[in-house]
């Protein structure tokens, strides 16, 4: 168990944020429940102000949750690996709590995203002057809340599992176990590079596709995109942890995804893991805002508006990750002629 | 713009933590250039049914039509836009003390993205046909109550408004102020401009051709005068 200052103050902005997100859950329920655009009478008109003043309460509660979520990568990646003993790197803290700070963060992505959908949502409503999306965002803030606390509660847990007395083994050990596992199997080296360099042209097309179309062409082309983005992303993760973090660290066969946010690799991972999740979270803005478009028409200039820059947002992060990744193997290999590995 | 209520009730808590309806489910139009006159007692509700119009309330029950557009349901962003097209002369001038005149006139035009000079010109026209054009670069502190009310009428036409809504505009004037401020409404009215006064001075209410409608508001009920 750790008292670190960044973990107690992670907890406590988790809970004020989990706290804010409870409120605006509790009015979410009533636009569910109660929600009468017809009506002008008393309950109503409570409610839609309720209903204004929960959104400013929910904004708030997911920019602290967003914000913890990065100060937890950060803590992992670079303030406790020193203190936990055995530790190089955010693989060393994450054994130290048994896991459940791998856990914790899955959660925190799928917060992050359920509040990003909502936040997108929430822009677009607010475009028209009465609500037209009300019910919709209730129901994706009932599921960015449920994940929130999940993910608070869990990350709670964590700080409490982390043991400093238990000596860690660290990436030294556990990446190169990996070698034997499945994912060497069905695809390695350069294969799966192959196979991220295919999809990566693939998610470009798609995603020019998707630019360059209107109307019912649009929703096929976004929900290609989505699904080109539903390949691309575990590919694009595992072909960097397995060929195009070794021309970062080296070294050959050290698959740690952790070892890519410390100094001495110039903290690349947060750009990398962060243009990865610029993309899982754009794309289905993308594939939402055409959604919402054909359904509301009274929106749909602006959720057109949306999806395309969402769609480019994609292309950005598509392109950005490529360079980063690629670009060190490329010029590697213009340096010694030769691929590692 | 037409300007309608639809069932408008406004409930405000007392100090003993009763609830005290203000307005009790008021339905009324105000149609394009007309004016009307909403006469009453003290505590009546007339200044708070002014700030229902102009969106700076929300009803506790019922509507405010613009238009058919139910504005006092909108949310604040758009609202905002609604009021960026009322010009609201009120009670208490509510002036800036430590601007000039001018300033205070062309503050509600600084987010209309028009050149300073072109507000400048905007804000002088609009000083001059209060008739306190010579005014403009005194600074407010320095004015009497009555210049003032003059300069927070000024501001409100400054910003080229569809809806006038003024709350006892001429409190603080002389006659020659009360029927300067007459002929305003009466230019603004005939342009197409809803006009909405408060009050009960009867040196403006008799003035010949300027009230179209009258209202008298008490126990949170409007009625028709004629």
């Amino acid at each position: 168990m750790t008292r670190h200052p960044l973990l107690l103050a992670i907890t406590v902005v988790d809970a004020l944020s989990v706290a804010l997100l409870l409120y605006a859950a509790w009015f979410a329920v009533r636009t569910l429940t109660a929600w009468a655009p017809n009506s002008y009478d008393r309950a109503q008109l409570r409610l839609e102000r309720r209903v204004e003043t929960a959104e400013i309460a929910a904004r708030f509660g997911l920019g602290f949750f967003s914000l913890t979520s990065v100060l937890l990568v950060v803590a992992i990646s670079q303030v406790l690996p020193p203190i936990v003993p055995g530790a190089m790197c955010g693989t060393g803290v994450i054994q130290s709590s048994q896991g459940l700070l791998n856990k914790a963060i899955w959660f925190r992505t799928l917060g992050v995203l359920a509040v990003y959908l909502w936040t997108a949502l929430s822009k677009l409503d607010r475009r028209q002057p009465d609500s037209p999306l009300a019910r919709v965002n209730a129901r994706v803030l009932l599921l960015a809340a449920a994940l929130v606390a999940a993910a608070a509660v869990i990350t709670a847990q964590a700080s409490l599992a982390i043991d400093l007395q238990q000596p860690v083994d660290c990436c030294t050990v556990v990446y190169e176990t990996l070698r034997q596992g499945a994912v060497e199997v069905v695809l390695s080296g350069k294969w799966l590079a192959g196979a991220y360099v295919a999809m990566s042209l693939g998610l470009l097309a798609c995603s020019l596709w998707t630019i360059v179309t209107g109307g019912t062409q649009q929703f096929l082309a976004t929900a290609a995109l989505c699904a080109a983005l539903a390949v691309w992303l575990p590919i694009a993760a595992l072909a960097l942890i397995d060929s195009f973090a070794a021309y970062y660290y080296e070294v050959l066969q050290h698959r740690c995804p952790w070892c890519l946010f410390l100094p001495e690799h110039g903290r690349v991972g947060y750009l990398l893991f962060a243009a990865l999740l610029a993309a899982a979270l754009e794309g289905p803005v993308a594939l939402l805002s055409v959604k919402v478009g054909i359904s509301h028409p009274q929106l749909s200039p602006e959720a057109q508006r949306r999806c395309r820059t969402a769609v480019v947002r994609v292309l950005v992060a598509n392109v950005v990750f490529f360079c980063l990744a690629v670009f060190p193997a490329i010029l590697w290999r213009l340096r010694y002629g030769v691929w590692m590995g | 713009m037409k300007l309608a209520c639809n069932g408008l009730s406004f409930h405000r808590c007392r100090p003993d933590g009763q609830e005290q309806a203000v307005l009790d489910s008021i339905s009324v139009e105000f149609p394009p250039g007309c004016t009307a006159l909403i006469s009453g007692p003290n505590g009546a509700g007339k200044s708070t049914l002014l700030h229902l119009l102009a969106g700076l309330l929300r009803p506790s029950q019922g509507e405010i039509l613009a238009d058919a557009a139910p504005i006092s349901r909108w949310r604040r962003a758009h609202q905002d836009r609604f009021r960026r097209r009322v010009g609201f002369i009120f009670q208490h001038s509510h002036v800036l003390i430590g601007i000039s005149a001018i300033e205070n006139v062309f503050l509600p035009l600084i987010p209309r993205a028009t050149t300073l000079a072109e507000i400048r010109q905007v804000a002088q026209a609009a000083l001059d046909t209060l008739g306190i054009g010579h005014l403009g670069t005194v600074s407010a502190a320095s004015l009497s109550g009555g210049e003032r009310q003059r300069v927070c009428f000024a501001r409100a036409l400054a910003a080229d408004p569809v809806v006038i809504l003024a709350d006892e505009p001429t409190s603080f004037q002389d006659l020659e102020g009360v029927h300067r401020m007459a002929a305003v409404f009466k230019d603004w009215r005939n342009k197409g401009c809803t006009v909405i006064i408060s009050g009960h001075d009867p040196r403006l209410s008799d003035i010949p051709g300027l009230i179209d409608w009258r209202y008298r508001l008490e126990n949170g009920r409007l009625e028709v005068e004629g």
